[in-house]
């Protein structure tokens, strides 16, 4: 029987092995994948609307991502996403043609293109130290000027020019620790005034003349108060900064060869002050904001230096930089908070008691406060001006406002997932309605008769558009119930800004989003991040009628001591169930595989004390988990030190905090790595829901391996300390690879093996009874790619037919560490052509289909490998029966495939992770690529072999049934008319 | 009497029946060869298919030949040996296809793997 599967299967490998598995049609493109692209949380923005046509914003993004938006429908018209470390420090436009970049800690300058984003120029800007940088694009009102655009990096000031790029001068300041706050061209003058600190009480103001950067100027005063960050700019020569106690506001007057002090306390400006005050960055003239805990204060200056306050306002508020409309008017928009709504103020800087624009806008979307407010403007047809507001929300989404009404909003939080789970959708409820089915009766129909004109080749290039049409639009892949085949599922991802999203898996719209209260500042929590989305509640057998709900795990602040957070989400209704802050912090969120009655899974959770917390806390919980209290063990991996720590569980925690539901560690085991040569950089363990279907591996000539299956394996990867930077930093004599395989229960090392000369980052998946990793090889100057395979050595006499058949073999008893089962390793290497920027493997419901290596290449595209690939078995002359086992013959690098790219032509920016999600279809993974951009996609490793596929046609088939039976009949008539005539004759 | 023997000549006719077959099923399965396909399944499924349906209408086939003066047990009996015969010979076909499970990897093959008693998790603290 095995023999006849067996060839099956060969004969189906051959075939695979002729037509790569996963390549598509150009037509089937989009029909089983969806691709959404982000660019994430807003930075800074700026507007290119003077010229007439298609009018732009340009942005830059915290993920990195320069783009150019279409301020109608805010679609991408170009975008570039910059490499990871080079984060932007600001953007403008020069000349009205090239967007300005400047990059790296004020390192790298660029200009792009306007209208089709290529890159026109790129200056590498070198200096001496770090320090805040600066771009600085003079608007000159004659454009015949030499268009030199000022930057401050690296400790200097630069010159270059914006037509090519060159540096025209340089100037480095002769005090080192000199740290600039504003450079100051007025229009048309030669003289740049470069105004910043030395250390925490000295104030400096260099001219610099802006022809050839020669330093004309130097005038420094101190103040005994020093100063503390922020600068206002108030006018062309007034400076406002804050004390270092930020209690004392400073005016500072500097243009006329002779820097003065002014102090002003805020108390006496404001009533009530306390604490400490903050200047809220803006460009404003004769005006500035200063931020206290309960209010925002605007104070403006008269040119005497007057300070006085003009409003205050007690929401939470955020202001624009000032933008010149016309002559010598400047507006800037102001945006507070209501209670469902926002409201825009546009008003004119001179005048604060009237106001250009007022509005208020309804949001009908959780998005919290708003983060940054950008303003443009723009001239009616009668003439008058208009304004309209680009704001950046809590929730990281990006709006347009104008005329009082939201013209377009985009997610740009889901550019930055940190955590992804997935839930199934409601069941289908019983009773769909007849009239529904009568009223597509007909268009059914009419779809598959196109479908067979597409079949017998009848169908023209309309018909053609028209099929692919319905299958992309196909109402079947994105109802909100679960199908059949378990295609169907709710994407469940967390994202940076602390919201979750449901996307639905058939065409990645969003079904729900929750900006999680508990993730929001509050005076309990002052910066809570999110960590990670786990499933709570997956009810399937007892709990039938309740809804699944998800755990959303935070921590108050970014450090690991601090306390946690818990919220719990329902999946189909996308509300919060209830939230709660522990009081321990969290190290280690451990999903353990036990539920109870309500299908609630247990949770440990391990605090950075080395306690275990238990979830949910009720009685009945601890009972479940009382009866596995021996046998559950966690470790943790500390890299700095160099050790791997195995814990068993106590039964009661020490300290304080000690309730039923706290547990204390002993440790058990330690591994100890000399941290001279060896330091930890990849850890990589089983995904603890992995289905394997058997334990047996049928080799050639029907003999049988046992596989060693564990889920506490653990895979470690360490580097000689000198290789742990970038490939390059180390010979290949100083370098070396060592990885293990380690039993977490006992701490016993299961395989060992060193790679001389190679290099990390690893990049590792580890499944089944196997591990791939992905590292360099610096001898070979090539990337390569290793194979381990662990086979259970104590189960391997199991050989005896009659043995089996009685069931007298040791094949199913349960497998403990303890009993130390001897193991034998086999591992290959083969060279890879890429790097990787992650790993995955396909993962099916129960384990039956093979597997698929899906890495995520340094193009952001998805590979996707058959694991037969690596196979330690492989060698350059198999054997006959090898061959039939499917064995390919060894070749020293892994092919590259083109067809076999997952994500075809598309590619997935900033490429982070890869989650596989397996169909209810046995033969089907649902495969979810996450980055800047959102990819989505259904794989089927081994072909569809147990469905038919989705363009089937059943009109055909009908057809021809019906054809053959009218043939049937035709003939039986005429051959009885034929009877009938012989038996006359 | 030349009744008797007219009988008896038939009933010989009887013995050689099997024995044609099975020197044309060995022929055939020669022909098939040693691979799984269609043909190969197809003839060693017939093979192992007639001697049975024989041995289970062996009363029927020398139900015309039932007579007291006859002793019918000998070529009955060398009936079912000949059938029988077929029988193995369909049955070693069908080892030699390789679809007897006559191998541990046989009986394995879907065994899934053992339980573990223990369970452990963890790795990096999370940041």
């Amino acid at each position: 029987m095995a023999m006849a599967i067996r060839s099956l299967l060969i004969f189906l490998c051959i075939q695979s092995i002729a037509v790569p598995t996963f390549s598509l049609y150009e037509d089937q493109a989009g029909l089983m994948d969806w691709h959404q692209k982000y660019i994430g949380k807003v930075k800074h923005a700026v507007f290119q609307t003077q010229k007439t046509g298609r009018k732009r914003v340009l942005v830059s993004t915290e993920e990195n991502v320069i783009a150019s938006l279409d301020l109608r429908h805010g679609e991408i018209f170009w975008r570039h996403v910059l490499g990871t470390d080079d984060a932007i420090d600001g953007i403008d436009i020069a000349m009205g043609k090239y967007l300005i970049t400047l990059s790296s800690e004020g390192s790298i300058l660029r200009a792009w293109n306007l209208p089709d984003g290529q890159m026109w120029w790129e200056s590498f800007l070198q200096g001496s130290s770090d320090s805040k940088s600066f771009l600085f694009v003079p608007t000159s009102s004659k454009v015949d000027k030499d268009n030199t655009i000022l930057v401050f990096g690296k400790g200097s000031l630069h010159a270059v020019s914006s037509i090519h790029g060159d540096i025209v001068w340089k100037v480095d300041f002769p005090d080192e620790s000199f740290e600039v706050q504003e450079v100051i061209q007025h229009h048309d003058s030669n003289i740049i005034y470069v105004v910043g600190f030395v250390g925490s009480s000295h104030f400096d103001v260099y001219q610099i003349n802006a022809k050839n950067g020669e330093l004309l100027k130097h005038d420094s005063a101190a103040f005994d108060g020093g100063f503390s960050g922020e600068v206002s700019l108030v006018s062309k020569a007034k400076l406002v900064v804050l004390d270092a106690a930020r209690s004392t506001l400073l005016t500072i007057s500097f243009q006329k060869g002779e820097i003065s002090f002014q102090k002003t306390y805020i108390s006496d400006l404001v009533k009530g002050f306390s604490g400490i005050a903050m200047i809220l960055p803006s460009k404003l003239t004769g005006l500035f904001a200063v931020k206290t805990i309960t209010a925002t204060t605007f104070i403006s200056m008269s040119s005497e230096g007057q300070l006085e306050v003009v409003d205050k306002i007690n929401h939470a508020t955020v202001i624009s930089d000032a933008l010149s409309f016309s002559e010598d008017r400047q507006a800037f928009a102001l945006v507070q908070h209501g209670d469902s709504d926002i409201h825009l103020n546009v008003k004119q800087n001179h005048d604060w008691s009237s106001d250009l624009l007022k509005e208020r806008i309804k949001l009908n979307q959780q998005r919290g406060f708003v983060h940054r407010v950008f303003m443009n403007n723009y001239v009616r047809t009668d003439k008058s001006h208009g304004f309209r507001a680009l704001i950046v929300m809590e929730d990281h989404s990006l709006l347009l406002l104008q005329q009082g009404e939201i013209v377009w909003s985009r997610e740009d939080g889901l550019a930055s997932i940190i955590g992804v789970t997935t839930s199934e959708l409601p069941v289908e409820k019983e009773g769909v309605s007849v009239a529904k089915v009568e009223q597509n009766l007909f268009e059914w129909l009419k779809e598959h008769m196109l479908k067979v004109k597409g079949a017998l080749m009848l169908a023209s290039a309309e018909d053609l558009a028209a099929i692919q049409g319905m299958g992309l639009r196909s109402s079947e892949k994105s109802k909100m119930t679960r199908d059949h085949n378990g295609f169907r599922k709710l994407l469940i991802v967390l994202t940076n800004s602390g919201k979750l999203f449901a996307l639905h898996t058939g065409d990645g719209r969003i079904v729900w989003s929750l900006l999680l209260n508990s993730l929001r500042q509050s005076e309990a929590c002052e910066n809570p991040t999110g960590i990670n989305v786990y499933q709570w509640q997956v009810p399937h057998h007892h709990a039938m009628d309740e809804n699944p709900s998800v755990l959303v795990v935070g921590r108050c602040k970014p450090s690991s001591d601090a306390l946690g957070i818990f919220s719990f989400v329902d999946t189909y209704t996308g509300k919060e169930l209830k939230s709660f802050g522990l009081d321990h912090s969290i190290a280690q969120v451990i999903q353990l595989p036990f539920t109870d009655s309500t299908e609630q899974h247990l949770h440990l959770l391990i605090d950075t004390s080395g306690q275990a917390h238990l979830y949910p806390r009720t009685p009945e919980a601890v009972s479940i988990f009382q009866l596995e209290f021996s046998n559950i063990y966690w470790y943790s991996v500390e890299a700095d030190n160099g050790v791997i720590k195995g814990h068993g569980l106590k039964s009661n925690c020490d300290g304080e905090v000690a309730n039923n539901y706290c547990f204390g560690a002993r440790e058990v085991w330690s591994i100890v790595f000399p941290l001279e040569t060896e330091k930890i950089i990849t850890t990589i363990t089983r995904k603890s829901n992995e289905v394997v279907h058997t334990q047996a591996k049928v080799v050639a000539d029907q003999d049988v391996m046992y596989k060693y299956i564990s889920k506490n394996l653990l895979f470690v990867a360490t580097v000689s300390p000198k290789a742990s930077g970038d490939i390059g930093s180390a010979t290949p004599e100083e370098s070396h690879l060592v990885v293990y395989v380690v039993d977490t229960v006992t701490g016993r090392i299961l395989h060992r093996m060193n790679h001389h000369g190679s290099q990390g980052p690893v990049h590792a998946v580890f499944s089944e009874n196997w591990i791939v990793y992905h590292h360099f090889n610096l001898r070979a100057h090539r990337y390569e790619m290793t194979v381990i395979e662990i086979y259970d050595q104590s189960r391997a006499d199991n050989k005896d037919v009659w043995k089996i058949v009685l069931g007298k073999h040791n094949l199913t008893s349960p497998m403990s560490s303890y009993s130390r089962p001897g193991v034998t390793t086999k591992s290959q290497s083969y060279y890879f052509t890429q790097s990787v920027k992650a790993i995955s493997v396909t993962s099916t419901a129960k384990g039956i289909t093979s597997k698929h290596l899906l890495i995520g290449t340094i193009g952001d595209q998805v590979l996707a490998m058959d694991k037969r690939f690596f196979d330690p078995r492989r060698s350059v002359n198999p054997t006959q029966s090898e061959k039939e086992e499917g064995i390919l013959p060894l070749t020293d690098s892994l092919p590259i495939i083109p067809q076999s790219y997952v994500t075809h032509a598309l590619k997935v920016e900033g490429l982070r992770g890869i989650v596989t999600v397996p169909a209810k279809l046995e033969s089907a993974t649902l495969v979810f690529t996450h980055g800047v951009d959102l990819f989505f996609t259904r794989l089927a490793p081994s072909r569809t072999y147990d469905s038919l596929t989705e363009d089937f046609s059943y009109a055909l088939l009908l057809i021809t049934i019906v054809a053959l039976l009218v043939a049937i009949f035709v003939t039986w008539v005429l051959s009885e008319k034929k009877d009938l005539s012989d038996k006359w004759r | 009497m030349l009744k008797l023997t007219g009988k008896l000549r038939k009933l010989g006719k009887w013995h050689k029946h099997p024995f044609k077959n099975l020197l044309m099923m060995g022929f055939m399965m020669w022909m098939a060869g040693n691979t799984v396909h269609l043909f190969s399944i197809g003839i060693t499924f017939s093979a192992l298919w007639q001697p049975i349906g024989a041995l289970q209408g062996v009363g029927k086939v020398f139900e015309p030949y039932k007579d007291s003066k006859v002793d019918l047990l000998v070529p009955k009996l060398v009936f079912i040996a000949l059938n029988l015969g077929g029988l193995a010979l369909g049955i070693w076909k069908l080892n030699t296809l390789g679809l007897l499970p006559t191998h541990a990897s046989d009986w394995v093959s879907s065994l899934p793997p053992a339980k573990e008693v223990e369970y452990s998790r963890g790795g990096f603290p999370l940041l």
